[in-house]
């Protein structure tokens, strides 16, 4: 608890310490320190009276009656709310299972597309090779009479296969 | 270290919350809301309806007004109660969100306030403290005032006060609240609720003091003009 509530601090005014002290919020030295006063101080202790009269006025105004149907409708409105919000939760959980579903079958089509593409692409790389190798497969029983590369490069370098380049190039 | 700290500030509030669960009956009725039993809830509304729509009416000042926000309060309980961990008073922590219900409420009602058409200041509403003042002293101001009528100036003179005394008042007066608990409930200093309770006590001694002596009526604008909170 703050400390500087018990004793009475110097800014605070008469009503302030008269208040505090009918409140018993004062500590055992202020609130001695006010009824020295009010023994001495008679305008000190008509105020006293005056707001302790007052005070005792609150006690005619009337308290809340209440009946049972109102405890009865509180705990039937929160029922409801309770169940609105279960109900919500439940929509929510279940819009998040669609999403979950959604993004599922979505995740597993966009895995199927790129697993074609990957496909594709390596079979076309598997058929480009075997296009550039074409010629050599072509001549393969040719090139075995050959007997070695080195004999083949020198055909070539007299210009035995330009012929079949060039027509391979159209 | 800051480990270490930490460890010693989650303790501290471990042992508050098992201090308010020894002392405070209602705070284990709460933690049993907690755990999910509706009949400690309705046992909880049994207990403080009465309480929570007298201190709410006197801030709205219309019953079924008080009634639908005193359900709120409860509905606010009844969401709250999973991340529950008594760190109060149950009591300080129902009001607490009272207060906060009841701000909100006449934030909203002002706003309605400033599209809808004036009243003419002159008027004196049935509950106004001049109204009340003129029909209470009437042709004999120095006559015994019954209950009742005395009831509706009390009101009036509250009715009068600002809303934070008011509030502070209604807590010190019908929940026999401390001035840590009201100031825990408001937000506010201990300091700040000593001047709000010394300033409201000392309004509502100038507003009564002139029915109880003779009757007279007393100035609520001048009341009402030392009432602003510098808070």
């Amino acid at each position: 608890m703050n400390d500087d509530l018990h004793s009475t601090a110097p800014h605070d005014s008469i009503e302030e310490q008269l208040v505090a002290y009918l409140d018993d919020e004062l500590d055992a030295d202020a609130a001695a320190a006010v009824e020295r006063r009010l023994a001495d101080d008679p305008a000190y202790q008509q105020k006293l009276r005056e707001l302790q009269k007052t005070w005792d006025l609150l006690d005619n105004l009337p308290q809340a009656s209440v009946g049972e149907r109102f405890a009865q409708t509180t705990v039937e409105l929160v029922v409801q709310s309770a169940a609105a919000d279960a109900e919500q939760k439940k929509s929510s959980l279940q819009w998040r299972l669609w999403l979950l579903r959604v993004g599922s079958v979505a995740a597993a089509v966009l895995a199927g597309f790129v697993g074609y593409l990957l496909v594709t692409a390596f079979a076309s790389r598997s058929n480009n090779q075997l296009v550039r190798d074409l010629p050599v497969i072509e001549n393969a029983d040719a090139y075995r009479y050959a007997g070695s590369v080195e004999f083949l490069e020198e055909l070539d370098r007299e210009g035995l296969f330009a012929d079949q380049e060039s027509g391979n190039e159209m | 270290m800051p480990g270490d700290k930490l460890l010693s500030v989650s303790e501290s509030s471990l042992q508050r919350a098992q201090r308010y669960e020894q002392s405070d009956p209602d705070v284990r009725l709460m933690l049993k809301v907690r755990d999910g039993s509706a009949a400690a809830f309705e046992e909880l509304v049994m207990r403080y309806q009465g309480r929570l729509i007298t201190v709410l009416e006197h801030l709205v000042h219309r019953r079924e007004q008080a009634e639908d926000l005193a359900q709120d309060v409860f509905l606010r309980v009844y969401r709250a109660r999973k991340s529950y961990v008594p760190g109060a008073k149950f009591s300080t922590w129902l009001f607490t969100i009272a207060n906060n219900v009841a701000s909100n409420a006449r934030r909203s009602s002002a706003r309605r306030r400033e599209v809808s058409v004036t009243s003419d200041p002159k008027d004196d509403t049935p509950n106004s403290l001049d109204g009340m003042a003129k029909a209470a002293s009437g042709l004999m101001p120095s006559r015994q005032l019954d209950n009742s009528e005395m009831s509706e100036v009390v009101r009036a003179a509250i009715d009068s006060l600002s809303e934070r005394q008011r509030m502070a008042l209604l807590l010190s007066k019908f929940e026999g609240m401390s001035y840590f608990e009201i100031a825990e409930t408001m937000g506010l200093s201990v300091q700040a609720v000593k001047s709000l309770l010394s300033r409201a006590r000392t309004n509502l001694r100038e507003l009564l003091e002139p029915y109880v002596v003779s009757g007279q009526r007393p100035s609520a604008s001048a009341a009402r003009s030392q009432d602003e909170d510098s808070l």
